[in-house]
Parts: structure tokens; sequence; C-alpha cells
């Protein structure tokens, strides 16, 4: 039987890993962590967030919690926007790891 | 992740798929994901709680995870990146050829046309761009969309050489980062690129502007716009993952049109954007599905856009939930009723800006979350007859006149995130 060639619409994906840091996980060492709660502004998010802060410190989980949210952000809803550069220097600058919420 | 801070994500079950999917997509797929089964959006502060215990009790876990250097960023494996296929001649190739494309998730659903390399290249010889030529990346995915991968799915969709210059501008619009196609393609929002068309190459394309209701007359609709979606499908979508659309959108596969400017008695869309009347453009909507404005007994235009007015303000359009770009397409005939009574484009945006609004307490109590940060602040400590405006701006209705004969014209709602894109379509010199 002859060959036909067709060609595909399979493509290559840019480099996801680009500008990348490496992760510090130094930061965790220490027995009790900075805890940052980064609230996505889907609806009870940044309610339950601070309920998960509290529960780890009484659990000597975290030594202290450090809230942020979207609300900077240009867009009017900020759900499905990363957060502005803003948002991750203070949360880079006060937390050691971060908690967030993804969908509803 | 990137950003180098150990991170985790609480995700509820069903959307626990879709988010392995984008962190993988985001080079972070091992991203420690909290699963929960509740969507809380609407939990009281008790079930929260609750819900915050099994949160709280998974980040040891995680934290060891990390301590011991188990999750790191990983660069995302492109699955093979096959170029092309030898496949067996003979009169059942398109059959194959289709179920093979379906089987790999590069296909619609539909039968495909079978991208030759001799088809393929008769789409290329359409436009100035070369093959390599990169129109932009597609997000989430970060596909590379080149000319020639765009031409292959145009011929899959079953378009001709001479809609190719179209497709090929409406995905430059659609990789623009004010279209933000990573938040149309992921959001459980249901809405996709609605594709205008303006100007002589619409005209050359055989695009109908609405009249024609033969499948002759609508082919190039149809195609371009399959085309526009597969090539979503291929360099923006994530192969395997469940849609992100709650229900898809049930429109899709005919949002390509071209303004009846025949008929029109208004000034071109294109041309408020700063073009030419003989210029050519495709301008690129992050359109919901449309709804019907049915007006047939108006005897003033006031009356008319107050219908209008009626189908846009209603307190569950998620378009009226932030800052939005909202279309409207007007029937000629209503079109140019309005125009009769001396209406001008910008006096129908004025006028429905300021009758297109809901009282704050029409909203549905416990549905206010649901508005933009900004409406919050906004209507924080204000009296309940404050009325929400349908846009921020009057500039963000978007109007353009596109059917045939009736008194029927067409409401589309916009995207929180996505802006309409205009661009030029680039004619082979």
């Amino acid at each position: 039987m002859p060959k036909v060639r067709i060609l595909t619409p399979v493509v290559a994906a840019k480099d996801n890993m680009e500008n990348a840091q490496a992760l510090n996980v130094e930061r965790l060492a220490a027995s009790k962590v900075r805890v940052g709660l980064l609230d996505n502004t889907k609806p009870n998010a940044g309610q339950l967030l601070g309920f998960v802060g509290q529960q780890l410190i009484a659990r000597s989980l975290a030594a202290s919690t450090y809230a942020a949210d979207k609300t900077d952000s240009p867009a009017s809803n900020p759900a499905s926007h990363g957060a502005t550069e803003a948002v991750f220097k203070r949360l880079s600058e006060n937390a050691d790891v971060v908690l967030t919420g993804l969908g509803n | 992740m990137k950003r180098g801070i150990p991170s985790a994500t609480i995700c509820s079950t069903r959307f626990v798929p879709v988010g392995r999917k984008f962190a993988q997509a985001l080079g972070v797929s091992d991203l420690p994901i909290i699963e929960v089964h509740d969507e809380v959006g609407h939990d009281s502060p008790e079930e929260l709680q609750k819900v915050a215990q099994v949160v709280a009790e998974a980040v040891p876990d995680i934290l060891r995870k990390y301590q011991s250097r188990n999750v790191s960023g990983q660069r995302l494996r492109d699955e093979e990146c096959i170029e092309m296929l030898d496949v067996d001649a003979g009169p059942d190739l398109s059959i194959r050829v289709s179920e093979l494309f379906l089987q790999e998730n590069w296909s619609d659903g539909l039968p495909v046309v079978p991208p030759t390399e001799e088809r393929v290249q008769a789409m290329l010889d359409a436009v100035a761009a070369p093959p390599d030529e990169v129109l932009g990346v597609l997000h989430p995915r970060g596909g590379i969309a080149t000319v020639q991968k765009v031409a292959v799915c145009a011929v899959m969709a079953g378009c001709l050489p001479k809609h190719f210059p179209i497709i090929v501008a409406a995905v430059r619009a659609i990789a623009t980062p004010q279209f933000k196609m990573h938040s149309v393609q992921s959001s459980a929002h249901p809405h996709s690129p609605f594709i205008l068309v303006n100007g002589p190459a619409g005209i050359e394309a055989g695009l109908s502007s609405g009249h024609d209701c033969t499948p002759k007359g609508w082919q190039a609709n149809l195609v371009i716009c399959r085309a526009v979606r597969l090539v979503t499908i291929n360099m923006a979508g994530l192969k395997n993952v469940i849609a992100s659309h709650t229900q898809g959108h049930l429109g899709r596969i005919m949002d390509c049109v071209r303004e009846n400017d025949e008929e029109s008695p208004w000034e071109p869309y294109h041309t408020e954007q700063g073009y030419s009347r003989d210029a050519s453009t495709v301008t690129a909507f992050p359109g919901e599905p449309p709804h019907l404005v049915d007006d047939r007994g108006s005897n003033t235009a006031q009356s008319m856009l107050t219908t209008f007015a009626r189908v846009i303000a209603t307190g569950g359009n998620r378009s009226l939930f932030g800052n939005t770009q909202q279309v409207l397409l007007f029937a000629p005939e209503h079109a140019q009723y309005v125009a009769s009574q001396g209406f001008s484009k910008e006096d129908v945006r004025e006028f429905l800006y300021e009758v297109a609004r809901i009282p704050l307490h029409e909203f549905p109590r416990n549905n206010l979350d649901s508005l933009s940060v900004w409406h919050k602040k906004l209507f924080s400590n204000v009296s309940e007859h404050v009325t929400v405006p349908a846009v921020r701006r009057k500039e963000d209705f978007k109007i353009i006149v596109h059917g045939g004969i009736g008194p029927h014209s067409l409401y589309m709602p916009g995207s929180l995130s996505s802006k309409p894109v205009t661009v030029p379509v680039e004619h082979k010199r």
C-alpha cells in the first residue's frame, strides 16, 4: 500500500521554567515557619485561609501567618490572574511557605 | 513556587485534575495539592473550620516533602513532537486520519481533512509570513503557534487558502497579552474567541455577514472558526484535561462573522479602532454564547434601546460582576431604526450606560460575593437603591451590525479578564 505523508498539529511548548528561581527550602529548617496565606479572591477563600492559619498556630506548626490577597490586581476580578510582583515580594519577605487556593 | 517560595494549594476534589494539569503546564507538576471534598464558596464558618482542620493536618507532610527536597520545579516534558506521519493511502484515508487525530486529542471530534504536505503548502502560499514565523505563544499550555502549524489546523478544519490570512490574523489576536487566552481557556466561565472580520478580506474569503442562510453561504464562517478552535485545542489546551468551562461553549463553532457594512447606518467597528474603512481587520472578542434581543414593536429609539438594556441588566449576568467589554450585534433593521431617530453609535452607548443598570438590591443577596473587588469597594456602605451600571465606561459597549432580515439582535456578554483585540489582515505581497 503506498503511503501518504501528513503533517500533525503538535507544537513545541515555550520553556515553562524560564526565569524560575531555585526553591529556598533552607527557610523551612527551623522548627516553626512563617506561613503566607494568599487569598485567590474566590468566595470564602480568605476566611478559610484565616482559619487554617489559626489552626496552624494552635498546633504549633507555624510561628506566625501573613495574609495577602490580590486586591491590588489591575483586573476587576483577579481570581484568574496571577498575583502582582508587589504581592510576591511581600510574601517572599514575610513567609517561608505559602498556602493558596485553586478553583471554587 | 517558581519564585523560590515553597508553596501548596488547596483544591476541591472536582478541580484537582484541572489543577494538576495546570501545575504541570506551569512547570510545577509536583506542586503539593491539598484536596478538600467541599467547594467552600457556600460553606458556613463552622463548615469552613472543619475544612481548615483537614488542611492544617496536611501541612506537616508538605513541609517534610519540601525539607527532604522531594518537591522541585520541572520542565514540561513535551509529548513527542511528531512533525509528520506516513499513513496508508487509500479511499478511507480521511476516516483513518480522523480516527487517529481524535485518538491523539488533536481534533475536535468532527472528521478532519488530512493535512497533506500539498494542502498545507497551498495554505502557506496564501500568506506572506514564512512557515516558521511564530504568531504567538498560546497559554495555558504555552504552545508555540507557527504559521505552518496553524496552516495544518486550517487544512484539518476544511479551510480553503483564501481563508488563511484571516486565520493567521485571528491567531495573532488571541495570542496577545490583552486577550489573555490563558484565562479564556482555563476559566469555568463559558466564553470563547468570537471572531469579527471587517474590510475587503472578509468579502474575498466569502464570509457571510448574515444574509445567506444556505450552507454554501456559511462555509467560510464555519471553517475559519473551526480552524481557530483547532489551534486553541492543540496549542493552548492541556492534553486530556477535562473541560474547564462548565458547559463548554454552545455557540463556539459558528463564532466567526463579517460585519454587515453594506446595511449598517453607522461607521464599521474597525474604523472606531483607528483603521481606515478599506483596511481589513480581525477582532477577537472573548464572548459568551449570544443572547437574543427581540424587539418588533418599539416606536421610539429609546424604547428599542430599553429592550436591549433589559436583556443586558440582569442580576445573574456575570458580565456585570467586573470590568468587561460587551458586544451588541445589532440586526440591520434595529440599527437602521435607531439611526433614523438620530442616534449615533456614541448616543446608543450613552443611552445604554444610563439605562442598562441594576439597583444593588436586585442582586441576589447571597451572590454579592461574586461581585468584583471594585464593586465591593464601590458599593460598601451605600444605599441599596444605588444602581450598578452594566459596564464601567460607556466605551465598553462594542457595537457591530450583523445579520439579515428580522427584528432580532444579539447581546454577547464579555469576559472579566480578557479584552477584545483588533489586528490587521496581512495579504501576500
